[in-house]
């Protein structure tokens, strides 16, 4: 009930509680910046590596604050069309012909025809008309190109909207912004100037243990242990693509299910591809498969 | 000169010292967060030292650099706070200790001799060299200045090849070619549905962004000329380009090569590069721009031009899988040899062993028309 109100982000521990509640286990550096984020009202801009929850954030945020998520999905392209709005032209082209025998003036024909009922709102504007502030989140950022980010900086600073044919729409309610970006390019420095910054990466052992445990309650914990230290450990090599916390719970989800309490060398060997998904990863890692099960304490298993 | 550092009386002096402090370790803060900060000290200042902390990173920090090394900044600042007098200044000492930058006298002979024509050895070694090609195909080890013109020529054309690389998104376009029915509707739509005009439309085109690495050690010492003119002539285009050279290790030349002057050029690049011809560590090199350089210059637009003969003398543990990088974060990753268009050449040499099979084109640039080969493959 309290939920939906930005005072409860108030305290960086209730913030914890909150995503906590939600099944997110956060660290103080990430409940800093959420709680900072919704006072200042500021985006907050979260890098890191693929697969450690930075899109996660967003959806547990908008679980947490009871409101809708509204997700725009960055892809090389991206342009205002589907970010931001588009007119709906066969229905406007239906609506003239249907007119056509009425005696409009073009400046009723156009008023008519430029009107809320044939806009189709896109991401970006839909996150700005709502009664509610919602949770924005522009996913993989660095994915969009440079043109985009300019789009996306009117919207930041003045939270409005310029439509040329109806004019500026001004936000009716601020949303709470949440970009993720992989470093596939930098960003620029107007953008990361209007946001707030967090860097998330790979968690410490304890961290990812907790998390295992909150969203496998039931799995064995000699397992849940093994598991973290030898993604630990596995990270530790130099590989393509590390695997996230993505993938460890994908990992600890398989084994789990098939009702394994703890790690041997075959189930090691047969289950790499649930958190290694590059070939070459594949292989670099088992070249140090004997050291890693040294490590992390696996054993062979007995006949 | 290090940041000043005294004990003030108030918190919002306390605040402009601090943002002080971080810009003279290269942070861009604006007054914009100095408000912000004091804003949410209003609201309650955190308890523990610990949160203190991350408020100011979480509303200054700007990038991961930042990020990872804020921590130890803003300790230093508060261990120096706490040391500081009232009322006197305390100058940073570690800062004073730092030997100032002195420029550094080395191994420069081969560049001088390249630039007054003063190499005797240079010219022995030319004159065996070229005695290998035929003389239409003359070798770059004899690049003289009156082909400075081809070599423009030939820069041109694999500029334009780079360039000419065309984007999914569509553009307005004037040639009358592609009708944009979309945009031709949106317009009679304003004109009250006449059609008075067709809009065209056409691909943008990708500007691609060329970062180009040069190898200037001892063992390409017969290619220096070449190397300068190369380098040069991409910078005086108008492109998006990063020039890096290295030899033992790796040194950005792009501000000093975009002097109109070539002669201010060349007597920069003999300050600016003290290990040119001295050994060679390509693996050690293009690592360091992996870890420095390459998490801002490379994206898919991006594209990789190595320019080296592969004879290396450092560690290379790190080489394969730096090229693998390379070529994932990159569009193209290029490697230019002088030695390839040798008749007998083998890729012998580990280096090349172990880059080949990351490599989208190896090619030969030894002359002119090993270059034009090269620009027609773009």
């Amino acid at each position: 009930m309290f939920l939906n109100k930005t005072d409860s982000f108030m305290d960086i521990k209730q913030v914890k509680e909150l995503l906590s509640g939600e099944g997110y286990i956060s660290d103080d550096a990430i409940s800093m910046s959420i709680h900072l984020s919704m006072l200042l009202k500021k985006p907050l801009l979260i890098e890191g590596p693929a697969g450690v929850g930075k899109t996660e954030i967003a959806k547990v945020l908008a679980k947490a604050m009871d409101t809708e998520l509204i997700r725009l999905q960055c892809y090389e392209g991206l342009d205002a069309n589907h970010a931001i709005y588009e007119w709906n032209y066969q229905k406007q082209l239906l609506f003239l012909k249907m007119q056509e025998n009425e005696n409009l003036t073009l400046k009723e024909k156009e008023a008519s025809i430029f009107s809320d009922d044939f806009l189709m709102k896109r991401p970006l504007l839909k996150s700005i008309t709502q009664d509610k502030s919602p949770v924005l989140l522009i996913d993989e950022i660095d994915r969009s190109d440079e043109e985009f980010e300019s789009f996306f900086l009117e919207l930041l600073s003045d939270w409005q909207i310029t439509i040329p044919e109806i004019g500026t729409q001004k936000a009716t309610s601020i949303p709470h912004v949440i970009i993720t970006g992989n470093r596939t390019r930098e960003l620029s420095e107007a953008l990361r100037r209007r946001c707030l910054y967090l860097w998330i990466d790979y968690p410490e052992f304890e961290k990812e243990l907790n998390i295992v445990l909150s969203k496998h309650p039931d799995i064995n914990r000699k397992l849940a242990d093994q598991i973290c230290l030898f993604m630990k450990e596995i990270r530790q090599l130099k590989l393509e693509k590390n695997p996230g916390i993505a993938e460890t719970l994908d990992w600890a989800t398989a084994l789990s299910s098939m009702h394994i309490d703890h790690l041997d060398h075959e189930i090691v060997e047969s289950t790499l591809g649930v958190i290694l998904k590059d070939w070459q990863d594949i292989r670099t890692s088992q070249d140090s498969l004997a050291e890693l099960f040294e490590k992390v304490g696996v054993q062979q298993r007995l006949a | 000169m290090g940041a000043l550092i005294t004990r003030k009386t108030s918190l919002p002096e306390h605040i402009i010292q601090f943002i002080r402090f971080l810009r003279t370790k290269g942070y861009t803060v604006s007054a914009h967060e100095e408000i912000e900060i004091l804003s949410v000290l209003k609201r309650g200042v955190p308890k523990s030292y610990g949160h203190q902390r991350l408020m100011f990173k979480s509303i200054l920090v700007k990038s991961r650099q930042q990020f990872l090394t804020f921590g130890e900044l803003y300790d230093d600042y508060w261990t120096q706070l706490s040391r500081a007098e009232d009322g006197k200044v305390k100058t940073e000492k570690r800062e004073t200790n730092v030997p100032k930058p002195s420029r550094q006298k080395s191994d420069l002979q081969a560049l001088k001799n390249w630039l007054y024509n003063r190499s005797k050895t240079e010219e022995k070694e030319v004159a065996y060299h070229s005695a290998l090609e035929a003389i239409s195909q003359q070798d770059f080890s004899a690049f003289k200045t009156d082909e400075h013109k081809d070599l423009i020529e030939v820069i041109r054309l694999i500029a334009k090849k780079i360039t000419n690389r065309k984007s999914r998104r569509n553009i307005r376009s004037f040639a009358k070619r592609e009708m944009d029915v979309k945009a031709t509707i949106r317009e009679a739509m304003r004109k009250g549905m006449e059609v008075h005009d067709f809009r065209y439309k056409e691909k943008k085109i990708n500007k691609v962004n060329l970062i180009l690495i040069c190898d200037v050690s001892k063992s390409m010492e017969l290619y220096s000329k070449f190397l300068i003119e190369f380098m040069y002539g991409f910078n005086q285009l108008n492109l998006n380009i990063k020039t890096f050279v290295f030899s033992t290790r790796l040194i950005s030349l792009t501000s000093t090569l975009a002097d109109g002057n070539f002669d201010k050029v060349l007597s920069n690049l003999s300050v600016q590069v003290p290990y040119w011809s001295s050994g060679t560590r390509i693996g050690e090199s293009l690592s360091q721009f992996k870890n420095n350089h390459a998490g801002k210059l490379l994206n898919n637009k991006s594209m990789v031009l190595v320019l080296s003969d592969g004879l290396d003398t450092g560690d290379l543990s790190e080489l394969e899988t730096t090229m693998r990088f390379l070529q994932k974060k990159s569009s193209r990753l290029i490697w230019m040899n002088p030695l390839a268009g040798q008749p007998n050449f083998k890729v012998e040499t580990k280096a090349m062993k172990l880059a080949l099979p990351y490599i989208d084109l190896f090619t030969s640039a030894h002359n002119l028309e090993s270059l034009k080969k090269v620009a027609m493959t773009f």
